[in-house]
């Protein structure tokens, strides 16, 4: 049974790869179809080679996993888009279509009922011919059964011919036979007119004689000549002529199984056998053809196989249709499906297959499409959907296995998490390269992986936020606003840490600011003790070295207005005159600031600055 | 029996040789007490203004009374640097004590009067001193 069986779903095969090879999914050789891959470039085939028809290599179908070996691939026959959408479209079909196949159906049922085993004759064969015409103006009919009318139709033209030619040889046999006695008698001659004595004129008498039998002879000879050509002829015409009508019928006959139109495979061979009732039935395809079936079946090529294999096709989808309506019962859509899907895949066109309720169809649709998606889904690596589809088949199908396609969620999901986690970790270690490969192969596992847009998120967010950090770095440090960068030092030492230049500038900035603050916190720390002269010279230090800050200079600016104000005003009023060349009164305002403030080393050193000028060569004095 | 009237001091009198002592006392004290400030008929040195605007005292003498301060600098050659507390004002002024001035011994707390010049770059040069 499985072997009849690879034989036609081999065959069947055939059309769906011409139709369309590109949409095929391979498998690979393992049989394992949890991830269906493109249809593969053409590889040369390594294992032995299918047989082929006309050039043309053959699939082969194994049934242990439901695959065709074809062009060096191996292909799942139920799992491939073309077979999915043809599917899908006759589960779908409107029930105007269905309406419209049951008219059908029943001319066919008609023409096979007159050309059953027990029923055939001349009359009844007329009607199924009467018949075919109508069957053929059925859109599903695709015309084939005018070719079977028109192939019954030439084979008895043919026929006919042939009793034509039979006709003519007879007459032909005649006119031979004719010949053949006057040529007799043309030999045996005249006994009317004897032979003279004198043997001189008998000589001459017989030498007349000849000549007068072979100009009688002649014609008869050359005529008999000409109809013995003619006899071989006709009969080598006759011969050609049937066996052109007989190769011509066989390879409708084998065409129409190849496209799994059994139904007219049993009617074509119904007619075929009327008319050539010779008892020879064996099918001329040439040896290579015949070795696709005797390397499939190990059986002759013959037209009774053929019809064979049709009524057995019949069965078997009737049975599989049988095997459907119980699984419905019992809500096992999944084998329900697996079983229409065979059962369509071989008797796509028998009424079985038409007529196959509406609604129990919808059933079976709503399911596979949903089945088709989570096929959709794995090719496209889209685990969440493939999640939420198989809990929607598990609730549809009682027999539905999540098995299989949990399993390939869960690798991806582990694969791919695994990925992530090593492009987080090149994240915080800054490595770009590591991070763009794991983040490409965490992709390429589960696009659309949740943890993914969350992972990138937080990447691409920190070499945002990083990036950001580093252009405002950039412009603080342009508008000179060190102390904004020393507020945000530990923001900007991140964002710079892969960058020397910025971390080297970074780094005397910092150092800088940490001078400076010192110098502010010192300050506070003295004018809080009510020292604010000594106040204003500490930050005065600082602000001599670094006259931007603007801390620095508020502060001064405060305590010059404030506290220290006497006390830098004369030091103030000390420098103007001092600018002017004026020491004496300089000083004077020098010893002001001193009387005032004693600890100032502003004014001791200006004092002696000008002391030295006043009295050159001099050194300070003890007091 | 009556008395006999005392003789009783004439009270213009008393009052005039009153006013006379006084008088002796006042001139007397003021020509004793002048005649121990020195440089009396040199100008007071104004301190205000030398600390505004020294350059328009350049060339000008004064006399100026004041307690030293510090001593600031000193050279054998140039002399001393002293700052010293102006009689009625804060400020310290400093003058410089040549050393072709006659020797005074000048420490911290002692009080001088100064015949000062202001010289150049507005310097105040003692020309004399006088302790106080």
């Amino acid at each position: 049974m499985s072997t009849r069986l690879s034989i036609l779903l081999a065959l069947l095969a055939t059309p769906l790869t011409a139709a369309g090879q590109e949409g095929f999914t391979s498998i690979p050789p393992g049989g394992e179809t949890a991830e269906a891959a493109p249809a593969p470039a053409a590889e040369p085939a390594t294992g032995p080679r299918n047989p082929t028809i006309a050039g043309l290599e053959v699939p082969v179908f194994d049934p242990a996993n439901d695959s065709v070996t074809w062009n060096g691939q191996l292909w799942q026959v139920d799992n491939n888009r073309l077979f999915r959408a043809r599917f899908e479209k006759y589960l779908n079909a409107p029930a105007t279509e269905i309406t419209a196949q049951a008219a059908y159906d029943r001319v066919i049922a008609q023409i096979m009922d007159l050309l059953a085993a027990g029923k055939i004759s001349n009359r009844n064969l007329d009607e199924a011919f009467k018949l075919l015409p109508r069957a053929a103006s059925h859109e599903e009919d695709a015309n084939l059964c005018d070719s079977i009318a028109n192939q019954v139709l030439g084979a008895w033209q043919a026929r006919r011919q042939m009793e034509r030619l039979s006709a003519a040889n007879r007459s032909l046999e005649d006119d031979r036979k004719r010949h053949e006695w006057n040529t007799r008698l043309s030999l045996q001659g005249s006994k009317l007119n004897p032979a003279p004595k004198n043997p001189v004129a008998a000589a001459e008498w017989a030498k007349d004689r000849e000549l007068e039998r072979t100009a009688r002879l002649q014609p008869h000879a050359q005529r008999l000549s000409e109809v013995n050509a003619l006899l071989n002829a006709n009969r080598a015409k006759s011969e050609l002529s049937a066996l052109q009508s007989r190769i011509e019928f066989q390879a409708l006959l084998v065409q129409l199984f190849i496209q799994r139109r059994f139904r007219h495979v049993l009617i074509g061979t119904r007619f075929y056998r009327s008319i050539f009732d010779d008892g020879d039935n064996q099918i001329r395809l040439g040896e290579e053809s015949k070795s696709v079936f005797a390397k499939l079946a190990d059986i002759p090529p013959t037209v009774t196989s053929l019809d064979t294999f049709s009524n057995e096709a019949i069965r078997d989808v009737k049975e599989a249709v049988a095997a459907v309506n119980f699984l419905l019962e019992k809500d096992e859509l999944q084998s329900a499906s697996l079983r229409l899907g065979e059962a369509f895949g071989i008797g796509e066109h028998l009424p079985e297959i038409h007529q196959f309720p509406r609604p129990d169809r919808q059933r079976i649709l709503e399911f596979t499409r949903r089945a088709n998606q989570l096929l959709s889904a794995l090719e496209v690596k889209d685990y969440t959907r493939a999640e939420q589809l198989v809990a929607e088949l598990q609730e549809t199908a009682k027999d539905f296995d999540p098995s299989q396609p949990l399993t390939a969620v869960q690798t991806a999901r582990n694969v791919s998490r695994m990925h992530l986690a090593r492009a987080r970790n090149a994240a915080l270690s800054g490595d770009a390269e590591v991070l763009e490969r794991e983040l490409r192969a965490a992709t390429e596992i589960w696009p659309n992986n949740p943890d993914l847009a969350d992972v990138s998120g937080q990447i691409f967010e920190q070499t945002d936020v990083q990036q950001q950090a580093l252009l405002e770095l950039d412009r603080l440090m342009e508008q000179g606003d060190h102390r904004a960068i020393f507020r945000q030092s530990a923001k900007f030492i991140a964002a710079a840490a892969l960058n020397p230049e910025r971390q080297e500038k970074l780094g005397t900035i910092l150092a800088q600011m940490t001078e400076i603050e010192g110098a502010l916190q010192r300050a506070r720390e003295i004018q809080q003790r009510g020292d604010a002269a000594g106040a204003w010279e500490s930050i005065q230090i600082a602000a001599v070295k670094y006259p931007e800050d603007n801390e620095i200079n508020r502060l001064r600016a405060d305590l010059a207005s404030g506290g220290a104000a006497t006390f830098v005003q004369s030091l103030s009023k000390g420098d103007d005159l001092a600018a002017l060349g004026e020491y004496g009164a300089a000083l004077a305002w020098y010893l002001d600031a001193h009387r005032q403030y004693p600890p100032s080393t502003f004014a001791q050193e200006k004092i002696d600055a000008l002391a030295t000028r006043i009295l050159p060569g001099s050194s300070p004095a003890a007091p | 029996m009556a008395r006999r009237a005392r003789s009783v001091p004439n009270t213009g009198w008393l009052l005039a040789g009153l006013a006379a002592v006084l008088l002796l006392i006042a001139v007397g004290g003021y020509f004793l007490g002048s005649g121990r400030t020195p440089y009396r008929t040199m100008p007071e040195f104004p301190v205000e203004e030398y600390l505004a605007t020294s350059s328009t005292l350049r060339g000008n003498s004064y006399r100026l009374e004041g307690a030293v301060l510090n001593s600031i600098a000193w050279s054998p050659e140039a002399g001393r640097l002293i700052s010293v507390q102006p009689s009625g004002s804060e400020t310290p002024i400093p003058i410089v004590l040549p050393a072709t001035l006659p020797e005074a011994n000048v420490q911290k707390g002692q009080r001088f009067h100064f015949q000062v010049e202001v010289r150049e770059s507005g310097i105040i040069y003692a020309t004399g001193l006088t302790k106080s």
